[in-house]
């Protein structure tokens, strides 16, 4: 018997470092990706430029002929921010008076679901005969797209750089200072706090009434991360962070404590408390499984079989993110698709399927294709490894 | 008129709902289960949505609207399952 264990364990570890090692190679294999040629992004940014004229701060000057002789077209600037699966990327062209000529997407990795939202509502078109002065503020002078906040704030927020970066850079004018704090931490931020502490006292069962605190916090991280604030943690997340797509900290700190609480736990002490008491996702089926009165597992050959299924998936996910250098580019959860109700046709329709088995079966996401809960196991096994 | 449209087409569906509330009425005093007056609303409710999704299923396929016929389906599913366990809890209460 303790012979069969160890095997399980020697092998268990074995596939942990086979693991590893294709992660560190699927990394390596990103470096040498091939990046697109950004001339044709330039001319549609700027058409009224024939060529164009390269500097050391990446602002391209439009030129109206091929010979010397040629008077300026404007200028070209491509920038970069922060979305919500990595960087989004524009070339924006400016006239010599300052307006946006017009801006083009040169790269993206966000869900295309939630990035058709985008461009479905005239953007990045509408930053057209916009003033490089302009806050570019969501909400304010630039109008919100429901269920695409994120990517949009992403698509403002470079545009708004490169006009800044060609208004200082070129037309001499002074940097545009934008109204808004140095760090961004709000209510969503508070919250968040407030859930991760209360779900971590539930889970070390300091709290008086344990059992009912757990389905407060639970209750309320429905409600609040899933419904209202709509970001549960995914595994774009950790691809992100895998890739190396790190948005600034300080208008980021919802999505560091998200992480951190799902990561650092694991990593210090080998479980989290994120899955059973904080995850929106796994409230809903924990009040579908209430709801269906059962609390049935499944058999142990198919536990087995889904348990390798989630952990084949969830592989073939991440080494995609790393080996594209897109966090977003193979994704199959459906507690994004639940909480906006934006998706893949086929989305829905597993998520109706995770729904109805989570009446009779005890979680049937989290125990059979949950890739965050893969990435958490994963990251318990190395753990385990190093430890011993 | 088409037979749908027809007042023998309702006579019949008032035929089947009656037939359908005298086999549900059969059926629990065969299953010991109590039918209080509240139970029969929620019963009812509970087959008037089921109903009315696969009416605005068919309706959609009908009109070609395929994209709302499938996301009614869906919608229509999901609901009609988890409130169908609760009714059926409901039910199976004494």
């Amino acid at each position: 018997m303790a012979a069969a264990k160890d095997a399980i364990k020697n092998r268990e570890r074995l596939l942990a470092s086979v693991i590893l090692v294709s992660l560190i190679c699927g990394w390596v294999a990103g470096l040498f990706k091939h990046h697109s040629d950004i001339a044709g992004f330039l001319k549609q940014a700027l058409p009224g430029a024939v060529r164009f004229d390269s500097s050391e701060d990446n602002i391209y000057t439009g030129l109206t002929h091929a010979q010397s002789e040629s008077k300026k077209a404007g200028f070209v600037a491509v920038r970069s921010a922060h979305g919500y699966a990595g960087p989004v990327t524009v070339a924006v062209g400016l006239d010599a008076n300052g307006k946006i000529v017009n801006a083009v997407i040169v790269r993206h990795t966000e869900l295309p679901a939630f990035f058709r939202r985008v461009t479905d509502n005239g953007f990045p078109g509408r930053f057209k005969g916009k003033d490089c002065s302009d806050q570019f503020e969501i909400g304010g002078d630039v109008d919100s797209v429901t269920g695409a906040t994120v990517s949009l704030a992403a698509l403002a927020e470079a545009v708004r750089v490169a006009c800044s970066d060609i208004a200082t850079g070129r037309l001499g004018l002074l940097p545009i200072v934008k109204n808004k704090p140095a760090i961004q931490f709000g209510l969503p931020e508070i919250l968040l706090i407030l859930l991760i502490v209360t779900g971590f006292a539930a889970y070390g069962k300091k709290l008086p009434a344990n059992t009912y605190m757990k389905w407060v916090v639970l209750a309320a991280s429905l409600v609040f991360i899933g419904f209202v604030l709509k970001r549960p943690i995914s595994l774009i997340n950790i691809n992100s962070l895998l890739v190396g797509y790190w948005p600034r900290w300080q208008n980021n700190v919802y999505w560091y404590l998200l992480l951190a609480v799902l990561l650092l736990p694991v990593i210090l002490r080998g479980k989290t408390p994120y899955c059973s008491n904080i995850c929106p996702f796994g409230a809903t089926q924990e009040i579908l499984i209430k709801l269906g009165g059962s609390r049935r597992q499944l058999p142990e050959k198919c536990s087995q079989f889904f348990k390798v299924l989630q952990r084949s998936l969830a592989w073939i996910a991440v080494m995609c993110a790393l080996v594209f250098r897109n966090p977003a580019i193979i994704t199959y959860e459906v507690s994004a698709t639940f909480f906006t109700i934006i998706g893949q046709n086929w989305q829905f329709v597993l998520l109706a399927l995770v729904l109805i088995l989570s009446l009779f079966i005890a979680r049937p996401w989290c125990n059979c294709l949950c890739p965050v809960r893969a990435v958490s196991d994963y990251v318990r096994l190395l753990r385990r490894g190093f430890t011993r | 008129m088409g037979f749908f449209e027809s007042s023998f087409f309702w006579f019949i569906e008032g035929l089947f709902a009656c037939l359908a509330i005298i086999a549900l009425r059969t059926w629990t005093q065969d299953k010991g289960i109590r039918m209080p007056f509240w139970k029969w609303p929620v019963v009812i409710v509970w087959v008037l949505f089921l109903a009315i999704s696969i009416a605005y299923i068919g309706t959609s396929i009908g009109e070609g609207e395929m994209d709302a016929a499938f996301f009614g389906a869906i919608f229509a599913a999901v609901i009609a399952s988890i409130s169908g366990v609760v009714v059926w809890r409901l039910l199976r209460m004494r």
